[in-house]
């Protein structure tokens, strides 16, 4: 559903809000298989750099993205919020370690916010910005994302 | 009809059958005068011709057709078995393949066939000019039911008939016609035989006329008289049929058969199995294997659960439960697991045509052929001995001139054996050729900067022989389109390593030369040591481990500014786990490590661990396709309280 408003690109987007630090997230309720409480998390050696490791899904094996160092955010202490989002993206499923999930919610996104392109953040992993009351909600694009993790594992091949 | 969606069952089916008669038509060039492997032949082609047909395949069905014909008359002895029949046939069998493929890939049958169908064609008109008047008389063979029906009849004083019918010219309703007849004869006794078979009488798949042979106690006339009231129907010949002539014939036939008696009872054993056989997808297959899997961690689980609370009642449930898991899984394992005979069918018809070609004589000897191995080693395991058989062929096998020469038998001897030990599969290609000359691969290895002279020297013949598996490696100087380019054993070595297998040759100058392959029987189940390096958890197959020991601080050398471990006359190279890995440890340095003594062919190393946790059978579990491929690492497997452990790839250590 796409809107003109002004010369704003407007898209009404249902997105699974989280957090990360005092940052505020969305992925898109598509993207989104379960969210878990944290396992037992294990070490891959020879894995790369963004993978923190692996963890049993009722019998399936799901890596766990470092998703703060690639947003360049720092997860808070154990507050007892904290959960693992279980996203997939094609043939890809993998865990997203944040610090609390807020819930399900509809967001107006634009994906040509100025705000977004001026603010000091890596932009290349957010798709576009909603506003939720007066929150600015960061919509992660797990696509790239994934895709970078996968490059540097071949750069580490090499 | 939409057919498509048969298109799976038809090039399985179809691709058995292919196979059932290339399989047949070697033996009956062995025994050209073998009937029931005619008959077997026959079988096979005509339901290739069905199906075919089904599918609206019309260039396939015309080929089965025209070969079926020939095949009629091969069975009616109206021409004998011979070499370039066989041939004919065989190349039939190639294009068919060919047909199928076509099909598969692109939809529609690839028209290729004309010139067999001409062939084919000259060759049954050659030998029907005599094949239609014999019809009549010929078929009057009996299987064995119908010779116990007759006989037993006979005994107790019933008379047999031979019936034969004709209809009028132009009849409309030949089958209602036909159905009248067997309602009229019904009532006089029991219709034991028609030719042709009822089904075809119904489709009117007939001429004008049909044979019955019919069991009764009235007499000839009075059935003449009755059928001749049938309008159209008239009764051609009726004649009592000569019940011990037939039986005669048959014991004949029977005693002509008994050489090859073997032959036929594995042909009926393999119509038996067929019989006994349900297709499942082997997606299906796999999920069940990944469920079991499942259950055997849940088994773990609840037997460490268990532990902590010293129920008796409890304990001997779990026993119980984890006895049915046990069966469970050696089942489905059992399920999966397919004869060797599936690959080595091939080979007979390869070597033939190969040791044709390169004008050698080549005797091939089968042995083990219903070895079974896991569906998904089957499927990887042909490409590799392909190879090797090509090799053994083409560089192993002398010309028979040079074999007479040098006091060997003018036929060579091609080995080609199966055999289960223990939990694993030895495949062995032997050849009693040339064998390999030691001295030539370190000129050539030299020569081609495969390895520096002086290292040379200090290779043992054992590990010469491992040059060949390296990449771009071939003594042939003489490139050719069996083998020679190079190309082959590297690709076999590593296709092997794939399959957590191993592959060794044994050669012997003028003698000849063995392939060792050495498999697991299956590649999701699996025995493993499990180890702790600092606090993490490892898995490392026990197929690849040799041994384990303490590490002895004073037997610990430094060499070249490698560590090594001398164990008895073994000199280790040493690996520090926590250094590989990049445990983060704790730093306690703990006075106790470990080696395992891990091999990959006849090379070895040390791994050094912080603690041996125990023996476990473990379920290897891919990482996804995020983590596919990484190096060292081959999977990893959930433990029974559920945490995850990586299993380390021994053979990427090397």
């Amino acid at each position: 559903m796409k809107q003109e408003a002004g010369t704003y690109r407007l898209e009404r987007r249902q997105v699974v809000h989280f957090t990360i630090g005092s940052e505020n997230y969305g992925l898109e309720v598509e993207q989104v298989q379960e969210i878990i409480r944290p396992l037992p998390v294990t070490r891959v050696p020879f894995a790369p750099a963004f993978i923190e490791g692996v963890i049993n899904l009722r019998g399936s094996i799901i890596p766990v993205i470092k998703l703060d160092d690639l947003l360049g955010r720092q997860l808070s202490e154990n507050n007892g919020y904290s959960r693992v989002i279980i996203a997939h993206f094609q043939e890809i499923t993998v865990g997203l370690k944040v610090d609390s999930v807020k819930g399900v919610v509809y967001l107006n996104i634009d994906i040509d916010d100025p705000i977004l392109k001026q603010a000091q953040i890596k932009t290349r992993y957010l798709s576009g910005i909603g506003k939720l009351n007066e929150q600015l909600i960061l919509l992660l694009d797990l696509a790239s994302l994934l895709e970078d993790v996968k490059l540097n594992k071949q750069e580490e091949k090499c | 009809m939409d057919v498509s969606k048969y298109t799976d069952i038809f090039v399985a089916e179809s691709q058995e059958h292919l196979d059932n008669l290339n399989k047949n038509l070697l033996l009956l060039e062995k025994n050209p005068d073998n009937k029931s492997v005619l008959n077997e032949i026959f079988r096979s082609a005509h339901t290739l011709k069905g199906m075919a047909a089904t599918m609206g395949l019309e260039r396939m069905a015309e080929l089965t057709h025209e070969m079926e014909t020939v095949l009629t008359l091969l069975k009616e002895g109206k021409i004998a078995v011979k070499q370039d029949i066989i041939d004919l046939l065989l190349s039939c069998l190639d294009d068919l393949n060919a047909m199928i493929r076509g099909f598969v890939n692109e939809g529609k049958e690839p028209s290729i066939a004309q010139g067999l169908i001409d062939a084919l064609r000259k060759l049954s008109e050659g030998g029907s000019d005599s094949s239609q008047e014999q019809t009549k008389s010929s078929d009057l063979e009996f299987n064995e039911y119908e010779l116990s029906v007759l006989k037993a009849s006979k005994e107790s004083n019933y008379k047999s008939y031979h019936i034969i019918i004709e209809l009028a010219e132009g009849t409309v309703m030949k089958s209602a016609r036909a159905f009248m007849v067997f309602r009229c004869l019904e009532d006089f006794g029991q219709i034991i035989k028609c030719i042709p078979p009822v089904q075809d009488l119904e489709e009117e798949k007939f001429d004008n006329s049909f044979e019955i042979f019919l069991i009764t106690m009235d007499d000839a006339e009075k059935i003449a008289t009755n059928l001749n009231n049938i309008s159209e129907v008239r009764v051609a010949s009726i004649t009592e049929v000569n019940i011990d002539k037939s039986l005669s014939a048959v014991s004949a036939a029977k005693n002509n058969n008994k050489d090859d008696s073997k032959v036929e009872n594995s042909i009926i054993s393999s119509k038996a199995l067929h019989l006994k056989t349900v297709r499942v997808d082997i997606d299906r297959l796999d999920d069940m294997m990944n469920l079991v899997g499942e259950l055997v961690i849940n088994k773990t689980r609840l037997e460490q659960i268990a532990s902590g609370y010293r129920m008796s009642e409890l304990e001997e449930a779990i026993e119980q439960m984890g006895r049915l898991t046990t069966d469970l899984q050696s089942l489905v394992m059992k399920v999966r697991m397919v004869p060797i005979r599936q690959v080595f069918d091939r080979f007979p018809r390869m070597v033939r045509d190969i040791s044709h070609s390169l004008q050698k004589n080549v005797e091939l000897v089968i042995e083990g052929e219903q070895t079974e191995l896991d569906r998904t080693v089957i499927d990887e395991i042909g490409e590799p001995l392909v190879h090797l058989i090509r090799n053994a062929l083409d560089h192993g096998i002398e010309p028979p001139d040079e074999r007479v020469a040098v006091d060997k038998p003018k036929t060579a001897l091609l080995r080609l054996a199966a055999r289960q030990e223990g939990n694993n599969v030895i495949i062995e290609v032997e050849d009693d050729g040339r064998g390999m000359d030691i001295d030539e691969i370190r000129k050539q290895a030299i020569n081609k900067g495969f390895i520096d002279p002086r290292e040379m020297e200090h290779l043992d013949d054992k590990a010469v022989l491992n040059i060949i598996f390296e990449q771009g490696f071939s003594t042939n100087n003489t490139v050719n389109d069996i083998s020679g380019r190079g190309i082959g054993m590297d690709v076999v070595k590593s296709k092997i390593e794939s399959l957590n297998g191993t592959i060794d040759i044994e050669t012997e100058k003028g003698k000849g030369t063995k392939v060792i392959i050495n498999l697991p029987l299956t590649l999701a189940i699996i025995q493993a040591l499990l180890v702790k390096v600092g606090e993490e958890q490892y898995a490392i197959p026990l197929h690849s481990i040799d041994e384990t020991t303490f590490l002895i601080p004073e037997q610990i050398k430094m060499v070249q500014n490698h560590e090594v471990f001398l164990l008895r006359d073994m000199v280790l190279p040493l690996i520090r786990c926590s250094r590989l890995l990049e445990v983060p440890t704790a730093d306690k340095k703990n006075s106790e490590e470990f080696v395992v003594v891990v091999h990959k062919g006849a090379q070895r190393l040390g791994l050094v661990v912080d603690e041996l946790v125990g023996q476990q059978e473990i379920v290897i579990k891919p990482l996804g396709n995020l983590l596919a491929g990484i190096p060292g690492i081959a999977g990893a497997t959930i433990l029974g309280n559920g945490q995850v452990a990586t299993i380390l790839d021994v053979n990427s250590l090397f």
